[in-house]
């Protein structure tokens, strides 16, 4: 069986945790490390995806066995048994989807990792295996990193597919390194798959820092590159292509959108100011622009009416975001000749779901 | 989108308590914060719905045009715009106990 591996949020009565898993199937999914004091038959809750890649599914499953690892390689952790009634169809979506990704991604195309790794006997392997799971007309390219400030330095200088960041390394650790990647505009939506010998206080730090994947080490590297195949072919899926620019003089409401529609798979593009605004507006060639519409400066309507009625917008939607009432906003919309608008108060789903609408029609 | 809304919740809760003490201090004197008013109930409007905690939006929004309609028309008492902030800050209480 081809494993590959699954961000895992387990909600049970008392709490929420974040781990990994493996081997998906119809009737379970081995859930790796965490167990936290579960007991078999216990009734729990996991959400399962590949982040940025896969939707997230909400799956109901009984613990049906621990598992302890007897072999390098082998799996320890949780056996669960998805519920057999409600859940079913969700878990047989997304087993729908990996096999389409697999099926396509079978090879990987112009696909660059970065290995932050201090270990020279773990960069080596990696790299060996890789090429040889791969096969060596794959364009993979695998750059090393010994310390947070090398990784910095590559990743300001060559586009990533994907970082894999090792926790323990010399003078900043590697949750410094994912911090500083997240707050990074350009660089903010790279898959990142953090591993460690460090366990679960390793994980929940890498995690919070914005890792998408955490593995413990040793990690079995036939199941990170299925991953990576994963991951390839998304890289290479149209809303991955598409950019959409968002000015809002609001932080909060900033990083909430732009981590919405990132989980969406979007590139987002953020600006607070109109100077802001104007700079990421030349760089990066957005394909949807979401204006907020009361800003200190000017309204958005009138930054959206300007946009447009001088043309430095051609075939790009201009959508006003707001939390004004719909009718106010639809008035004010009309009258700037906005593609659209859409409303805050609507929520995130409504936003990605309104996104693509714009975005499809404007292809 | 509810691990959105988990991840962000501390951060949601900071801003609107800061927001929160914005609109208090503005209510002192509404002659000179109404404008500061204005735009913090609409801020805590759209961040609440953007995060799916719909029950801050209705009341945040009516604040909001009684403000506006306060700015427009004048004269009117800021006892009910009182009442509107402590009811949002006894909700945000309700969603995050200090």
């Amino acid at each position: 069986m081809q494993r590959f591996i699954l961000r895992a949020e387990i909600h049970t009565a008392r709490e929420t945790f974040v781990t990994y898993g493996y081997d998906l199937t119809p009737q379970s999914v081995f859930v790796v490390t965490d167990w936290r004091g579960a007991s078999v038959d216990t009734r729990i809750t996991v959400r399962l995806s590949v982040p940025r890649a896969l939707e997230p599914v909400d799956v109901a499953c009984r613990i049906a066995a621990f598992r302890v690892a007897g072999n390098p390689g082998d799996v320890a952790g949780m056996v669960l048994e998805f519920d057999a009634d409600a859940p079913r169809p969700s878990v047989l979506a997304l087993l729908d989807q990996v096999q389409t990704l697999r099926g396509e991604a079978s090879s990987l195309s112009q696909f660059r990792v970065l290995l932050v790794e201090d270990n020279g006997l773990t960069r080596d392997v990696f790299a060996y295996s890789a090429h040889r799971y791969f096969g060596t007309d794959d364009a993979l390219v695998i750059d090393h990193a010994e310390s947070a400030e090398k990784a910095w330095e590559l990743l300001t200088a060559a586009e990533y597919d994907l970082v894999i960041v090792d926790y323990f390394l010399p003078n900043a650790d590697g949750a410094t390194l994912i911090s500083r990647l997240r707050a990074d505009t350009a660089r903010s939506r790279i898959p990142v798959v953090a591993i460690s010998v460090g366990g679960r206080s390793a994980r929940e730090a890498t995690m919070t820092a914005g890792a998408d994947l955490f593995v413990d080490k040793p990690v079995v590297f036939r199941d990170l590159f299925n991953t990576m195949r994963i991951l390839a072919h998304v890289s290479l899926s149209p809303e991955a292509k598409r950019t959409i620019l968002v000015l809002d003089d609001s932080a909060l409401a900033l990083a909430v959108t732009r981590a919405a529609l990132e989980a969406a798979g979007f590139t987002v593009v953020i600006a607070d100011d109109l100077a802001g605004f104007e700079r990421e507006f030349a760089r990066c060639q957005p394909d949807l622009i979401l204006v907020d519409v009361q800003m200190p400066e000017m309204f958005g309507d009138d930054i959206a009416a300007t946009l447009l009625g001088t043309k430095r917008v051609v075939d790009v939607p201009v959508v006003l975001f707001s939390s004004l009432e719909e009718n106010e906003l639809a008035r004010r919309s009309s009258q700037a000749s906005a593609t659209g608008y859409i409303s805050k108060a609507a929520g995130m789903t409504e936003l990605v779901r309104r996104c693509r609408e714009y975005l499809g029609s404007a292809a | 989108m509810k691990d959105i809304q988990a991840q962000f919740l501390g951060r949601f809760t900071e801003t609107a308590r800061k927001r929160i003490e914005r609109m208090h201090a503005a209510l002192e004197d509404t002659q000179t914060g109404i404008s500061v008013l204005i735009h913090e109930l609409h801020s805590l409007a759209g961040e609440s719905g953007l995060l799916g905690f719909s029950q801050f939006v209705g009341i945040a929004r009516t604040g909001e045009t009684e403000a506006k309609r306060m700015q427009n028309e004048g004269g009117s008492s800021a006892q009910s715009l009182r009442a509107t902030v402590v009811e949002l800050e006894r909700m945000l209480d309700e969603l995050s106990p200090r």
